[in-house]
């Protein structure tokens, strides 16, 4: 079965690996990982992926510039943003920058799993 | 665990879509923004779809909603003078009101959504309130050490209670590892403070990596790191649903035996608490 192929962005060793993990023996797999935003960018330009999962908070760029920036190469980009600091400001501010849609960590698998696919219907991600 | 706020619960439980979340916001912003238009439809004096319209009309006409709802015959000027009087006791609008007033959800569902959600969040409120009645800063010391807890306990699967409250730097026990966060609002400024001596440190870092962690490695420190950010990220995101917003930095780790911590201020709050083979202290830098 074909998966989506989904590019990690977080500055944390810790979640990218809980993230590879947690979508192993799934529909996604984690066929990237980058550690900050410019990294992601490259990264995205690269492997094109299906679906982003990028962190909103980190050091020098910010998950929310990031995702401007990866909209701004492609305006069709599925980009899912992951943050413990879920407050409502935050949600709204990714929103409505184009963020597909919004985790708040800590991430329980199964839940993952269906607003993930969930978000790829809606988006038009072929699963 | 929930530790999010309502919109956000519904969005990863499926019951509403992201655009629906931002569009019930942006809703509750102006609703809040104009209350006489929620305690008409309370009332029973005017429908949701009145209210959109003269919403609507009010953009072009620049007059105040009670208003336009008279120019359009949906008020009477009695009914706008009663209003008057009820909107200095009026309520501020919930997320959920706003949703329904969209149509998102219906009055139905959303009861049973909150009280899901109010399950959910029913944790070591009344423990906490106890214990912390006579603090300043009372509200961000409940819930962030209430975060910590839940993350310990739901996340980490450990058994956790409050051992007791108090003031001063010197009553923190300086534990092998602390991990300080910077957190800020508009009126406020603190680190988050998490002190815990290894066997505990190895165990936050096993619960993050879902694996056995033996040795205080840089994995291991990113881990108890990442466990630390995830507790107090949820504690802003709570805060936030009461119109507290607060920003953090990523958190900065300590090993007391090679560099001491740094207090920075004279004012700490400090919350011992203790698993059944350990101790820990959580504390705050005001």
């Amino acid at each position: 079965m074909k998966k989506v192929k989904v590019l990690a962005v977080d500055d944390s060793k810790t979640m990218l690996a809980m993230l590879s993990a947690q979508l192993r023996d799934s529909d996604f797999e984690v066929v990237a990982t980058a550690s900050s935003g410019p990294e992601a960018v490259q990264k995205f330009k690269e492997i094109k992926p299906q679906l982003v999962l990028l962190d909103v908070v980190m050091p020098e760029v910010t998950g929310v510039d990031t995702l401007e920036r990866l909209l701004g190469l492609d305006t069709g980009a599925c980009v899912v943003m992951v943050s413990s600091i879920g407050t409502e400001a935050t949600v709204q501010d990714c929103l409505k920058k184009g963020a597909k849609s919004f985790l708040q960590k800590p991430l329980q698998k199964e839940n993952m799993l269906a607003h993930l696919k969930n978000v790829c219907q809606e988006a038009g991600v072929e699963l | 665990m929930s530790t999010r706020f309502f919109g956000q619960f519904l969005l990863e439980r499926g019951r509403i879509t992201s655009q629906q979340l931002l569009a019930g916001l942006e809703a509750q912003k102006s609703l809040n923004e104009m209350p006489m238009a929620i305690l008409a439809l309370e009332r029973g004096w005017v429908s949701p779809a009145q209210i959109r319209e003269i919403i609507e009309k009010q953009k072009y006409k620049n007059l105040r909603f009670e208003q336009t709802a008279v120019q359009q015959g949906y008020l009477t000027e009695a009914q706008v003078g009663e209003l008057l009087q009820l909107e200095k006791t009026s309520h501020r609008v919930r997320l959920g009101e706003a949703l329904v007033l969209k149509e998102f959800v219906t009055l139905e569902s959303l009861d049973r959504e909150l009280k899901e959600y109010n399950k959910e969040t029913e944790h070591f409120s009344a423990e906490l309130s106890n214990a912390f009645a006579a603090l300043a800063h009372k509200t961000i010391v409940q819930t962030f050490t209430d975060l910590m807890l839940l993350m310990f306990t739901r996340f980490g699967k450990q058994d956790i209670i409050i051992e007791r409250c108090e003031n001063g730097k010197e009553k923190v026990r300086l534990f092998r590892w602390v991990i300080s966060q910077k957190i800020a609002g508009d009126n406020v400024k603190f680190n988050c403070l998490l002190s815990v001596p290894p066997k505990l440190f190895l165990q936050m870092a096993s619960t993050m990596l879902d694996d056995t962690i033996s040795t205080a490695d840089e994995l291991a420190i990113d881990a108890s790191k990442e466990f630390v950010n995830i507790a107090n990220g949820n504690a802003c995101a709570k805060l936030s649903e009461n119109g507290v917003n607060l920003t953090m930095l990523p958190p900065e780790i300590y090993e007391t035996t090679t560099t001491p911590y740094p207090f920075l201020t004279k004012e700490v709050v400090c919350v011992h608490l203790a698993s059944p083979d350990s101790k820990l202290d959580v504390a705050f830098e005001f």
